[in-house]
């Protein structure tokens, strides 16, 4: 019991850290926040479900990823160049706003275009199923596990080895100087927001699959725990984007299993506004000081 | 009589110092300049004086009153008010609301009163307008009353700014580079200000680039180093002090000349 | 109130005529629009006073909404609290709360209070959907009583069409007030610079939490009388998706403009309304509007002047710029 709980908890974990590692990225980066990444996420699915119905079953997965990410990667592009690049110096609460009207439009154009009710996975995911000790492992399981781990994996190895990943974090640190030193900041940025909103668009497919179910409001709560869980890992911070991710969906799936489903969701928003009142940073954050 | 009283004032950031025991008494009607070459730590000493910083030791005692546990804006109400030498401006109000803003310590209309309009929050509303429009007026700057502040020329964002801090009644005036983007003409018009300020019985300090501004306006200077006061005393003083002429001869010299 | 000026007696008598126009009419369905108008313009007024006034970007505001109309409907239905009382009572316990959220998040970002306020927002959902015996659950609360004013019982459309009015009207009044006064005046001041408000004798502490209990207080009136006008609320009334659409109709009117958010109520409630086919594209609607005032119209639909500058930008040749961006 125990045991498959917490397997659940880290296939849940991972689902998160998906669109964790977006916020935390945007943040990071801009100090701003989009709240549009949601509907990103679930506009991903939408074009990896559009892709699955196009081809076989065999082909058919190959090309719903590439269909996810690069359908949310120009979404996210689209939200930097209309919502962020022009307000670069204004107040934070400019984008944002921007970004709230784009999580309207999406839910509604999806709701228009898809229909209220959910779609299923058109096909049977079936690769097979295991026991070890216990825990039930699927076939599917164990391929979104891997895939997101591979995807978390080789963004931590871009950021920390690349020339990108450098023009990223000295962005990051300091917008004004790293514009100085030359780095064509814009490019960083609108490349961080194709990345993050590819990595949820990857996120929506995966989702997709595990629950076996599409609907133009899949991208609202779990945008919330995302955001909850980049928070919990002190915002801005990537790799504590991922720990909080898979922390929060232990706790998830631990407080399903012991409590009650109920109030999943009402711990996972009230983990958030704990850490935001006492710790700002995340859990593995340094307290700033105020600067006056 | 001594208004202002700091002793053993220090203050470290990252382990670094940047004030170490610094003591200051500053007299009830003197303008009292504060020099020191960049990095010595007057803005530091003014900033704990406003209540921006929070001093590590030491002691303020500001009438007789210790005023370093007192927040920042209640060392208004007490009379201690500062200006800023990136003017700090309420950008989208109007000069006069800027400096009704200023008489904001010295009312007390609250929420309800102020909702239902009052015969006493409307009286008081009345008096501050009139109060305003005079500050404005004694500033030269009454003309652009309905003007948005971030509208103002330069020069009367910087007398606005006064305007305020005089409107909330001061006994102790801090200004922070007052003279910081103003022409000479402007700069002697703000030497005229400055003492007729202190003329009307509210004490001055100034911390200034400017050095001839500052020694011609000051009663008495009190010139940091390295976190630590060197000299104190009359302008004329000060300067023929070797310290000080050390300190800003030997390597300082570039930023006091300002 | 008396009007002091031609002009103001000219708007006096426009809205004393667009007050009776909905009787000429004497159409039901009008009447309940622009009740609902009335609500929306409450709630917008009063968000407002947080996040266009005073700076603070909250995003919660349809659990205080929400509080309101539950609180009045268990006062009522309950605690046999008559509408009045409960109506007052549902505005103070909604204050109480705004100022106990207000505490903590002041001291927070804006991201970060946008993100608290959030999480908030679905906390209050959940708890209404999760406690079944109070609340009674995802299903809600019928048969909540009419507002019973002792003088007058409220039950036809048009007489909460007459009430909704009044309240928005009071409500616009008491904003108007103090925003005009000495505690409006601070708000704005923390707006638009923190320190220097601070610096200048305002307790910056207590003016943000006041400005919560006092939005908040006025969402709560907004919630009772939804709940006994409708007769009927359901925790889906008081989701983030309501929060949303009550920034939509601040952001059309302008931020920092109470005037223009009676404005942004009245037609980001009607537009859907009057064109029926675009019922369905509501949502759009409100989403469609966020995107283009921001972008466009920053100010609200009162002031052209950032459209008039581009446009005159544009004619005066391509080249510079480019992208219009702030001041």
């Amino acid at each position: 019991m125990l045991a498959q709980q917490l397997f659940n908890g880290l296939i849940l974990g991972g689902l998160y850290a998906l669109l964790a590692v977006g916020f935390s990225l945007i943040v990071g980066i801009l100090k701003m926040i989009t709240f549009a990444h949601g509907e990103v996420f679930m506009a991903g699915a939408f074009a990896g479900l559009a892709a699955l119905g196009l081809f076989s079953p065999g082909v058919a997965l190959a090309a719903a990823l590439p269909a996810a990410a690069g359908g949310a990667a120009i979404l996210g592009a689209v939200t930097e160049l209309v919502a962020f690049r022009p307000f670069r110096r204004g107040p934070e609460m400019t984008p944002a706003l921007i970004t709230i009207g784009f999580s309207i439009i999406l839910q509604a154009l999806a709701l228009m275009l898809a229909g209220a009710d959910t779609k299923p996975f058109p096909f049977n995911p079936d690769f097979g199923r295991w026991t070890a000790g216990g825990v039930v492992f699927s076939g599917l399981e164990l391929g979104i596990a891997g895939l997101a781990l591979a995807i978390l994996a080789g963004l931590g190895l871009v950021i920390a080895r690349t020339d990108w990943g450098l023009a990223l974090r000295a962005t990051a640190a300091h917008f004004q100087a790293a514009q100085l030193m030359g780095i064509n900041t814009d490019r960083v940025v609108l490349s961080a927001f194709v990345l993050a909103s590819g990595m949820a668009g990857i996120g929506g497919i995966l989702f997709g699959a595990h629950y076996g179910a599409f609907y133009p409001l899949m991208g609202v709560v779990i945008s919330m725990k995302a955001l909850a869980a980049a928070t919990l890992g002190g915002i801005g911070n990537v790799g504590g984007a991922v720990v909080g991710a898979l922390l929060l969906g232990l706790i998830e799936s631990l407080v399903v299993g012991y409590v009650s489903a109920n109030y999943r969701d009402v711990i996972a928003f009230s983990i958030l506004i704990l850490v935001i009142l006492i710790r700002p940073a995340g859990i593995l954050g340094r307290r700033e000081e105020e600067k006056v | 009589m001594n208004l202002a009283e700091l002793r053993g004032i220090s203050k470290s950031f990252g382990g670094l110092a940047a004030l170490r025991e610094v003591d200051m008494a500053i007299e009830k009607g003197e303008i009292r300049g504060l020099i020191g070459p960049n990095g010595a730590g007057k803005t530091t000493l003014f900033n704990i004086m406003a209540g921006n910083y929070r001093a590590d030791a030491g002691s303020f005692r500001f009438e007789g009153r210790e005023l370093l546990d007192v927040a920042v804006n209640d060392r208004v109400s007490l009379g201690v008010v500062r200006t800023f030498q990136n003017i700090r401006l309420f950008g989208t109000m109007t000069a006069l609301d800027n400096v009704r803003m200023g008489f904001h310590c010295r009312t007390a209309a609250g929420w309800l009163a102020s909702a239902f309009n009052t015969r006493r929050a409307a009286g008081e509303k009345a008096w501050v307008t009139g109060e305003s429009e005079r500050l404005l007026a004694e500033l030269d700057i009454l003309p652009y009353r309905n003007e948005a502040a971030k509208n103002l020329s330069y020069g009367n964002q910087r007398r606005l700014e006064i305007a305020r801090a005089l409107a909330s009644r001061p006994r102790l005036l801090m200004l922070d580079e007052p003279a910081a983007g103003l022409n000479e003409a402007e700069g002697r018009q703000l030497l005229e200000r400055i003492r007729a300020i202190r003329d009307s019985g509210v004490t001055v300090l100034v911390v200034e680039h400017d050095m001839n501004l500052l020694m011609a306006v000051s009663d008495r200077v009190t010139v940091l180093a390295h976190g630590q006061k060197i000299a104190e005393g009359p302008p004329a003083e000060v300067q023929a002090d070797e310290r000080v002429i050390l300190e800003y001869l030997g390597g300082g010299a570039g930023h006091a000349a300002g | 109130m008396i009007p002091a000026s031609p002009g103001g007696w000219a708007r006096a008598a426009g809205l004393a005529l667009a007050g009776v126009l909905p009787f000429l009419l004497d159409n039901n369905y009008v009447f309940h629009l622009l009740a609902m108008s009335g609500i929306y313009m409450v709630l917008a007024m009063s968000l407002n006073l947080l996040i266009g006034f005073t700076g603070l970007f909250s995003l919660g505001h349809a659990a205080f909404y929400g509080l309101g109309a539950y609180a009045s409907a268990l006062l009522t239905q309950d605690c046999g609290l008559p509408f009045p009382a409960a109506f007052a009572l549902s505005g103070l316990l909604a204050a109480a709360f705004g100022a106990a959220v207000g505490f903590p998040a002041l001291r927070l970002r804006a991201i970060f209070l946008a993100i608290a306020t959030m999480g908030l927002n679905e906390i209050v959902r959940l708890f209404l959907t999760n406690l079944d015996g109070l609340t009674g659950g995802p299903a809600g609360l019928p048969g909540i009583p009419e507002p019973d004013l002792w003088l007058v019982r409220l039950g036809q459309p048009r007489d909460f069409y007459v009430a909704a009015m009044l309240l928005a009207a009071g409500t616009y009044l008491v904003l108007a007030n103090i925003l005009s006064g000495r505690p409006g005046r601070a708000l704005i001041a923390i707006r638009d610079d923190e320190t220097a408000a601070r610096s200048i004798g305002v307790d910056v502490t207590a003016y943000k939490v006041a400005a919560f209990g006092v939005s908040a207080f006025f969402a709560g009136l907004a919630g009772s009388f939804f709940a006994h006008y409708l007769t009927y609320i359901s925790p889906d009334s008081f989701g983030l998706s309501e929060s949303f659409a009550i920034i939509a109709m601040v952001s059309l009117g302008g931020l920092g403009n109470l005037r223009g958010s009676l404005w942004g109520a009245f037609l980001l409630c009607s537009i859907p309304e009057i064109f029926r086919s675009l019922q369905d594209f509501r949502e759009l609607i409100y989403g469609l509007t966020l995107v283009l005032i921001i972008r466009v119209l920053p100010d609200g639909i009162a002031d052209w002047r950032p459209l008039a500058a581009r446009w005159r930008q544009w004619r005066s040749g391509p080249g510079l710029g480019g992208e219009g961006g702030g001041p």
